[in-house]
């Protein structure tokens, strides 16, 4: 086993890095273009799955996930597993329970804190 | 591979580790079970984030227009380019380019800044208009489910600035021991898990991004 392979870190081309900051940039322009046009559920689709593009570049040229070990690689894609988990059994939960119970009002007697707008008056600023 | 441009306090591998590689290795497996349960830390709060516009998507579609999606892009920008200029940090100290380094460094931690500064403008903004968590609301609103969308904004970009802010304490602390030359080819491990850190927190904002200012 060699003791000098520590020195041997790949070193990434910086057209790569150049290349990935590029790819970056567009998908925000593209993500930001999308969402001014209304295609109502499917807006949501599509700035995840530009989303997931754009954590996909990070991870994995940025973090460097591409070159390194298997078994960091591994390690770290287990936590989206966890994460793909998590919102399915609390969507389980959700999707499927009755929220319009004539009787929410008396568990959650809760005042909203929101002021009504008054007819004509923007409710932004 | 260059000579390093600056004095370089040679680095002593820990005496429970038989190599450096070995020191390395743990050191960034450690680092990544760390981001792990970064994603799970976050993650329970894109569950609630989930929940919220799950049962109130009028209430989002109202909500997400009072920020300003031109901020948030703008902030999108400066990240993306943060984490460009980290990453090309630790390559300058591998190529043994210390001073290369600095300046990455330096640029990165300005970007930082300059993503605080805006996000201070935002946060005064809708504190100004009474747009705050739960009791504390005192806005003018059509849905009565307003607070709650605040209650998750601020919880959730609350907490990934605290990142940023600490992201900036561990970047100028790799800039300090970068000029008493304590990094290069041989050594970089705080260089590269600062990196990783500082790319999370460009990843976190990814989504908060799009789910917060884009679609409602």
């Amino acid at each position: 086993m060699s003791q000098e392979s520590h020195h041997d870190h790949f070193i990434v081309p910086t057209s790569v890095y150049v290349g990935a900051l590029g790819a970056l940039l567009i998908l925000t322009v593209i993500t930001v273009a999308i969402a001014q046009i209304n295609f109502g559920s499917f807006n949501l689709i599509v700035a995840l799955l530009v989303a997931i593009i754009k954590a996909s570049v990070v991870m994995f040229v940025f973090m460097g996930l591409w070159w390194d070990d298997a078994f960091n690689r591994f390690a770290f894609l287990s936590s989206l597993l966890f994460l793909f988990l998590f919102f399915l059994f609390t969507f389980a939960d959700v999707w499927f329970r009755d929220f319009r119970s004539p009787l929410e009002s008396e568990i959650l007697p809760i005042k909203s804190p929101v002021r009504p707008a008054v007819v004509g008056e923007k409710s932004s600023h | 591979m260059n000579a390093p441009d600056v004095p370089i306090q040679t680095h002593q591998v820990a005496h429970h580790f038989a190599t450096a590689k070995q020191e390395f290795d743990s050191a960034k497996f450690g680092m990544w079970l760390f981001l792990v349960t970064e994603v799970l830390f976050f993650g329970a709060l894109f569950v609630a984030y989930g929940f919220l516009r799950w049962r109130y998507p009028e209430m989002f579609v109202e909500a997400h227009r009072i920020l300003s999606w031109k901020m948030g892009a703008f902030n999108t920008l400066v990240l993306i380019v943060s984490s460009f200029t980290i990453v090309m940090a630790v390559q300058s100290i591998q190529r043994n380019r210390q001073r290369l380094a600095q300046r990455y460094l330096g640029i990165t931690a300005a970007l930082a800044g300059v993503f605080l500064v805006v996000k201070y403008f935002e946060y005064m903004d809708k504190i100004h208009h009474g747009f705050l968590p739960a009791k504390f609301f005192s806005g003018v609103g059509v849905s009565e489910h307003l607070h709650l969308f605040f209650g998750i904004y601020f919880t959730m970009t609350g907490l990934h600035g605290l990142h940023v802010l600490i992201g900036i304490g561990l970047i100028v602390w790799l800039m300090k021991r970068n000029r008493q030359g304590h990094f290069y080819s041989g050594f970089f491990t705080p260089v590269e898990m600062v990196g990783l850190y500082w790319h999370f927190v460009d990843l976190v904002w990814i989504f908060l991004f799009p789910l917060f200012y884009l679609v409602g």
